[in-house]
């Protein structure tokens, strides 16, 4: 299900600036692409138009050969929201009712899905997740961030859309939780093929799941490319002000202060077998 | 020492579920704390209790003043805590705005607003309104906004998690330098980096207090931070993997020493 996004702008009524400015680029089917850039270039509102929740100003977005932009119909619009999963950044706003089954089923209601399996679809996704089903009965104020996150992914998880979009996933995840939705996400890539388009400040993650990345730089695509290229260029991403991931800046800091040459790599324990390589 | 926040004896529970169990902390002035633990361990909890806004079993004095018997003019003030999400907070129509009714409730000057609007970079977006800023943004506005109250304790709850790198140094960089001016500083975060820039930390695991001490000292074990699901800074974790295979003897803080520990 191939995503493309042609000479896309966007304009709030914010200094008269374009948030987004002529931005072009393909998101592949079956692959994870991960979008970067400094606070403010523009990432969430990508993400927003890409998952037809705002219109472009200009241009057109391409869903699986249906056209989003100015001039779609109602019916056009709605097709491709129903394609897509989109889990939002300020997600304790989205939660509107006394328990988590409640606003599931407010969920599922609004996107006019009701399933006879639910109950085994959440069980099956809540032990993907690691998450008490008990959660289901409890106020979603008693949760914590990181626990309303993965509850809401898995609400996208039970609507199993063909593309799902997750807008700073990590922030409020532990060690565990992090862990578990890396594994998830490479899971439903490859058994599922799904397209899944990530932002994030967290290059560490970025760099461990994605298998393209897109750099953003003041509403305009500065870069993009297979993940290797751009990761690993430490320099750049210092220039487009984002955090270095922390495999990277070893690296660098290796080759810099004692010209050793370690590999690019996404795993520590791969880095670690380098360096008694090179020792 | 001067304690300003004293938690004695603190338990709370969700209906049945307890979150937190008999959890005595003292905070000293002046430090810099960061707070840890896996999702749903209590610590964004800690930081409502801290203001009074849920009821608890135990005992919380903040600068000397029992939570549950406070007046609030007294704590004026006092403490400020920062969320994730700023956007209940916002009521003005921009940046400048909120900022300059900070700067009323604490009578900070031109030049403290100057200041802080420089250090962390937001001139730019002075005349935009708080709504439209990015995720990342916002946290910028609400931690100047923060410091121009001009808090003796601020707790950040997450609330540097959506800035990108050169935002976050900035950010912490300007924590540490009001830290060394005054301030007390209770950091709860995810991001195990953060830990190398404070002067304790703790680790929270299943309701109970299972860490507590410097950095320098608690990073040389791995295993509390494992049982507590809670990742180790970067260089912390791989200089532990290199100590297994007897590549390093001791645990690096940095990058550039482990380095040059490793390729002598």
């Amino acid at each position: 299900m191939e995503i493309k996004l042609q000479d896309i702008c966007f304009t709030y009524k914010r200094g008269d600036v374009n948030i987004l400015d002529m931005i072009n680029f393909k998101i592949y089917p079956s692959k994870v692409t991960g979008i970067i850039g400094a606070n403010g270039s523009g990432k969430t509102t990508l993400l927003e138009i890409i998952s037809a929740l705002k219109i472009p100003s200009k241009g057109k977005l391409s869903i699986d050969n249906i056209i989003v932009n100015r001039r779609s119909s109602y019916e056009d619009k709605k097709k491709a929201k129903k394609l897509i999963g989109y889990l939002p950044q300020n997600i304790e706003k989205h939660f509107c009712c006394d328990t988590i089954k409640n606003d599931l089923n407010y969920f599922l209601d609004a996107l006019g899905v009701s399933y006879e399996d639910l109950d085994i679809r959440i069980k099956n996704i809540f032990e993907i997740l690691n998450l008490d089903e008990d959660i289901l009965n409890r106020d979603p104020f008693s949760l914590s961030s990181g626990q309303l996150r993965q509850v809401a992914l898995s609400f996208i998880l039970v609507y199993n859309p063909s593309i799902i979009i997750l807008d700073e996933p990590t922030v409020g995840l532990d060690l565990v939780g992090k862990q578990k939705l890396l594994n998830l996400l490479t899971k439903i890539k490859k058994l599922y093929c799904k397209t899944i388009v990530i932002a994030s400040q967290d290059l560490d993650f970025i760099n461990s799941v994605a298998d393209n990345i897109v750099a953003l730089k003041e509403g305009k695509v500065i870069r993009s490319g297979k993940k290797e290229e751009l990761i690993s260029d430490v320099n750049f991403l210092r220039e487009i002000g984002v955090s270095i991931p922390q495999m990277a800046l070893f690296s660098n800091f290796a080759y810099c202060e004692k010209n050793i040459k370690l590999g690019y790599y996404a795993d520590i324990n791969d880095l670690v077998k380098d360096i008694l390589r090179k020792r | 020492m001067t304690k300003v926040i004293e938690i004695c004896d603190l338990s709370f529970s969700y209906g049945s579920k307890k979150i937190l169990h008999k959890i005595n902390l003292n905070i000293e002035i002046n430090s810099f704390t960061t707070l840890m633990g896996s999702s749903g361990c209590g610590k964004s909890l800690l930081t409502f209790l801290l203001r009074g806004i849920l009821p608890y079993d135990g005992q919380i004095k903040i600068l000397n003043e029992d939570v549950s018997n406070i007046n609030y003019d007294s704590l004026k003030a006092g403490i400020v805590c920062l969320n994730e999400n700023f956007d209940n907070e916002i009521f003005v129509n921009t940046v400048k705005e909120e900022l300059l009714s900070a700067a009323a409730f604490s009578s900070a000057n031109k030049e403290d607003i100057i200041k802080i609007v420089n250090k962390l970079k937001i001139k730019k977006i002075l005349s935009y309104n708080p709504h439209q800023l990015s995720g990342g943004e916002k946290q910028l506005v609400a931690l100047a906004r923060a410091m121009l109250i001009k808090p003796k304790i601020l707790i950040l709850d997450n609330a540097l998690c959506m800035l990108d790198g050169i935002n976050r140094s900035n950010a912490l960089s300007m924590l540490k330098r009001w830290q060394k001016q005054g301030l007390t500083i209770i950091n709860i975060t995810n991001n195990a980096e953060d830990i190398l820039i404070s002067d304790r930390l703790i680790l929270v695991d299943g309701g109970n207090i299972v860490l507590d001490g410097n950095p320098k000292q608690v990073l040389n074990d791995e295993l509390p931070f494992y049982k507590a699901k809670v990742s180790l800074p970067f260089v912390v974790a791989l200089s532990h993997k290199l100590k297994y295979y007897q590549v390093v003897s001791k645990i690096e803080l940095n990058h550039i020493r482990l380095v040059r520990n490793l390729w002598k």
